[in-house]
């Protein structure tokens, strides 16, 4: 009995232990993730802890770069940030209205394609491409915030990835909370491209310098092999060293953490700029010009789960909060209308009058139609976004880009029923149709299989590479093709200028650009004087043999030149007769048993023609060729595809290119929600024919295809189909704006007879009333 | 929705009222011997041909038929709780243009005859079945032109820069309960000018 007892107090005890325990467990983590109410910001002078938790003395031999999840953790809970907007595409289950996808551009093989884990409509989940964690690290983590998918757990890891020698790409803190102005998204990006993933933070948040580049390290290389000294001019092991100034004698160092972030934080992901916009004039946002910044409206809590602005977010995400923070939480909260106030939302927002608006139009369209972004017009206007176009990094490369061409406004209907102005991309990549389904094709496998097809300006590149490092020419060599000169850039492709030297007969005009202007690469001279001609003999064996080095040439080095031709049998200048058509200018040619080709192809000067200083990268004849190469490389004998500008091409029967439309060549589309204008620059502002007329921009514009490839083959919209609208009513609605003027007067007219009418009758019941009439009579 | 409701209870109200009214008044009718197609005839014979002079006809029929789409396009669309929109809006648009136009003409041609006089309101004429149906001529009359004013103006207060959002929903709401005034005044109307046995 005393046994059972004492079991029975045992248990109690235990019980309550375990209960105050898990008490204290709950209290501590709410300590994390709820705010005390001070509206103050912590001083943030942190120890900073390496990957293992281990503090880091910036003097020591060896550094390892600071990791964010240990640094930080002990007073923000990581993992509650994790599931934060910017980290959770990967697991979320609720991913709202669709926002800008990642776009994988790859201009060599003309694909620009939409992903995204998130679900949207017409983007593709990068798994279904075979995209690991690790491809999409490199593709994006340019801008990205790091954590999530650039974050794998150990057994998330893709066999072919080198997590083990980059590191993990954890959540960069100080990418957004950083107020120093030495937080670097271009040092950022760097060292993304050079794989040290996890030296990323560190080297942009300024605490330290980052040398070394993880992508040149053998796949076995770990952390604890440290740096190799046999080494230090190609595989160098990224390191970090300090600041040592920044680090107290505690070894802390000062994080200057913003209490509200800066605009600029945001914008190094987020900017939007009109192509062709100059800085000096640059619109600017409404709000950001009032000086609010986009955290005022773009609100989280530790959970990080931003706010995103738009009217029917609450009811997606299932938080009333978030209503507050739209466009109409803030300026026609119908609390604070309730309460009469018509002067004031949130923060003072002006309540806005919408004098002749009918109410129709806050029914069917979204705030932004009018007030955001660029006023319609007759043609899109072209932006460039940070991420689409790989905008705010910095230094001597470019590595901004024009593709993909992103244009707005484009009014669309979206699941909420109503019209709101969208950005859109038209998606352009090869794919693999089977049934009416198309699956893209990866452009690694596309370059595989098309060889040089896609390598055009590479291939011209490549001769002239030899020409001006063994052809003993001062100058550039260049070729002149259709009035154009073509000559070599520093990114290994081809630059074109006009040509403005004398008039050249022959089509391919090889020539050398230097300071005394452009000089034919072979000399005039007579090949059948009796004399030969020693300067130019030698300038061909030159030219001969520095073609002699190219790794590619389908055959031996040759030059035509007026009916005679030059070529180096066993390493000796020899002249044989010629082609009897002959030539004006010397011609580079390759010589392969009896047959001559010529050095550029007809195939590479057409595409070069086309394609070297436009937008466009393809022509259809490059396409053509591409897809019967895909075809002959597969063994299932699959239907190949590539899309472009909103049409599916594809090889006929008989080999010819033919087009078509088809739901995978669909534009993909996202919402927009600045650049703000205010009331005074609002669409309407002019009246209702801004929009109702017959020949509006809003209504009519149009809407083209555009792709990397060079065709008028091209999908075109007018504006009204975006918004599943019917052109001849909304021609007719347009129209009857021109007679509602005359309408007005007449309404005003019969208003006033009918008035008088009926006030001539309660006269006529007053005078009787009063006995005036009956006096009268 | 409060508008859906009030509009059937009002529209429920005045069958049952205009049913009484039938059955109390005109026992005589019950027992009708000859047909209705015939009956409708003689009614549209007497009650239109004869009434008013050939031209004057197209402003009752422009009338009449505004009036029916109207109606008809308006509380469709209110009893589904939808707004007007596309070409039943464009319609109703035109329409009330042609309405307004006819509603002017009709007064003007027509409020002579629907004067108020005290004389009317006195009581030995009240007793009588056709004096009482006078009165609501004229009565009825008069709110079908009130109501048609009103809709006049609000229609073009809609279409003008000076009213704010929230003045122009006040607007709105005015509208259609002016609308439903007008149907309710018109249905009367032509029930006492039906089967009024002194005109």
């Amino acid at each position: 009995m005393k046994y059972d007892k004492a079991l029975f107090w045992i248990v109690i005890v235990v019980l309550f232990g375990l209960g105050v325990s898990l008490f204290l467990q709950a209290q501590t983590s709410q300590k994390k993730t709820t705010w005390d109410g001070s509206r103050t910001t912590a001083v943030h002078w942190l120890q900073l802890k390496d990957e293992f938790d281990q503090l880091i003395v910036p003097s020591d031999y060896y550094t390892l770069p600071y990791s964010a999840q240990y640094t930080c953790t002990p007073c923000h809970d990581y993992s509650v940030i994790q599931e934060g907007l910017h980290f959770n595409a990967l697991f979320s289950t609720q991913h709202g209205r669709a926002g800008e996808p990642w776009i994988w551009a790859d201009p060599k093989t003309g694909t620009l394609l939409p992903l995204s884990y998130r679900g949207w409509p017409g983007v593709w989940n990068p798994k279904d491409l075979g995209l690991t964690r690790w491809d999409f690290t490199l593709l994006f983590g340019r801008h990205m915030t790091g954590g999530g998918v650039s974050e794998p757990k150990d057994d998330e890891v893709s066999p072919e990835s080198r997590w083990e020698v980059s590191g993990k790409l954890e959540m960069n803190c100080m990418g957004c909370h950083n107020a120093s102005r030495q937080q670097s998204h271009s040092e950022w990006a760097k060292q993304v491209l050079r794989h040290n993933f996890r030296w990323a933070a560190t080297a942009s948040s300024g605490l330290g310098e980052v040398g070394g580049m993880a992508s040149r390290l053998p796949g076995t290389w770990d952390l604890f092999d440290g740096p190799n000294p046999d080494d230090t001019e190609w595989a160098v092991v990224p390191t970090v060293r300090y600041w040592p100034s920044q680090f107290d004698s505690k070894h802390r160092v000062f994080f200057d953490i913003a209490p509200k972030i800066d605009d600029q934080r945001c914008l190094a992901c987020h900017s939007v700029t009109r192509v062709g916009e100059n800085r000096l004039t640059a619109h600017q946002d409404i709000h950001s010009a009032a000086g609010i910044g986009c955290v005022d409206c773009h609100r989280n809590d530790i959970g990080h789960s931003m706010t995103r602005g738009y009217e029917e977010e609450a009811e997606d995400y299932q938080d009333d909060k978030r209503g507050e923070f739209s466009c109409w939480g803030c300026h026609m909260d119908e609390d604070l209308s309730k309460q009469g106030s018509e002067t004031a939302g949130r923060l003072g927002a002006p309540y806005p009058e919408h004098s002749g608006i009918p109410a129709v139009h806050f029914e069917r369209l979204s705030c932004t139609v009018c007030h955001s972004g660029p006023l319609p017009s007759k043609e899109s206007t072209q932006v460039r976004t940070s991420r689409g176009n790989r905008l705010g990094i910095y230094g001597v490369a470019q590595w901004s880009t024009e593709w993909p061409q992103i244009v707005e406004p484009v009014f669309v209907k979206d699941q909420s029923g109503k019209i709101a102005p969208h950005r859109l991309m038209w998606p352009a990549y090869w794919g693999k149709m089977e049934g009416e389904n198309i699956t893209p094709l990866r452009p690694s496998d596309v370059e595989k299989a098309a060889g040089r097809i896609l390598m055009v300006e590479e291939s011209v590149v490549e001769v002239f590479k030899a020409i001006a490092l063994y052809g003993e020419i001062e100058g550039v060599p260049i070729l002149v093709l259709s009035g154009n000169v073509y000559e070599p850039n520093v990114d290994g492709l081809l630059d074109v200028s006009k040509y403005s030297g004398e008039e050249v007969s022959a089509e391919i005009y090889w020539a050398i650009k230097s300071d005394g202007g452009i000089i034919p690469l072979i000399p005039e001279f007579d090949p059948d004087a009796e004399e030969p001609d020693v300067d130019a003999e030698t300038r061909i064996q030159n030219v001969l043999m520095a073609l002699d080095t190219l790794e590619n040439a389908p055959g031996q080095p040759g030059i035509i030149y007026k009916k005679a031709m030059y070529h180096l049998p066993e390493g000796y200048l020899e002249k044989k007769e010629g082609p009897e058509e002959g030539t004006t200018t010397a011609k580079l040619v390759w010589l392969e048993d009896d047959k001559i080709t010529p050095a550029v192809s007809g195939f590479q000067v057409r595409s070069v023609v086309a394609t070297v200083g436009s937008e466009q990268t393809l022509t259809e004849e490059q396409v053509a060729l591409v897809l019967q190469s895909l075809s002959q490389n597969d063994i299932e004998d699959s239907s190949y595809v590539y899309v472009s500008g909103g049409k599916v091409f594809m090889l006929d029967e008989e080999g010819r290119l033919t087009n078509s439309k088809h739901p995978a060549a669909e534009p993909v589309v996202w919402p927009l929600g600045h650049r703000v204008r205010p009331a005074q620059q609002s669409l309407g502002i002019n009246g209702c024919t801004d929009c109702h007329s017959e020949s509006s921009a809003f209504f009519f514009g149009t809407i083209k295809g555009a792709g990397p490839m060079k065709t008028d083959k091209f999908d075109k919209r007018s504006a009204h189909s975006f918004m599943n609208l019917d052109k001849p009513y909304q021609k007719l609605f347009g129209l009857s704006f021109r007679v509602r003027p005359l309408l007005k007067v007449v309404l005003f007219v019969v208003a006033v007879i009918v008035g008088s009418m009926l006030l001539i009758m309660l006269m006529v019941i007053l005078g009787q009333y009063t006995g005036l009439f009956e006096k009268r009579r | 929705m409060t508008f859906v409701i009030i509009s059937i209870f009002c529209l429920i109200t005045l069958f049952f009222v205009l049913s009484y009214f039938r059955f109390r008044h005109s026992p005589e009718d019950r027992n009708f011997k000859t047909p209705w197609i015939e009956r409708s005839k003689n009614l549209y014979r007497s009650w239109f041909i004869h009434r008013y002079p050939a031209k004057q006809r197209w402003i009752y029929i422009g009338l009449a038929l505004s009036y029916c789409y109207l109606v008809l396009s308006g509380f469709i669309f209110a009893l589904i709780s939808v707004r007007l929109f596309g070409l039943v809006l464009l319609l109703h648009v035109v329409l009330g243009c042609l309405f307004s136009v006819c509603l002017c003409l009709a007064v003007l041609l027509r409020s002579r005859f629907y004067t108020w006089n005290v004389k009317d309101l006195a009581p030995a004429n009240l007793k009588t079945k056709a004096g009482k149906q006078k009165v609501w001529q004229i009565v009825l009359f008069w709110i079908f032109v009130a109501s048609g004013l009103v809709l006049v103006v609000t229609a073009l207060f809609q279409m003008l820069p000076q009213f704010s959002l929230r003045a122009q929903l006040i607007i709105f709401e005015v509208h259609r309960y002016a609308a439903l005034e007008i149907l309710l005044a018109g249905i009367a109307f032509l029930y006492f000018s039906l089967f009024n046995d002194g005109q």
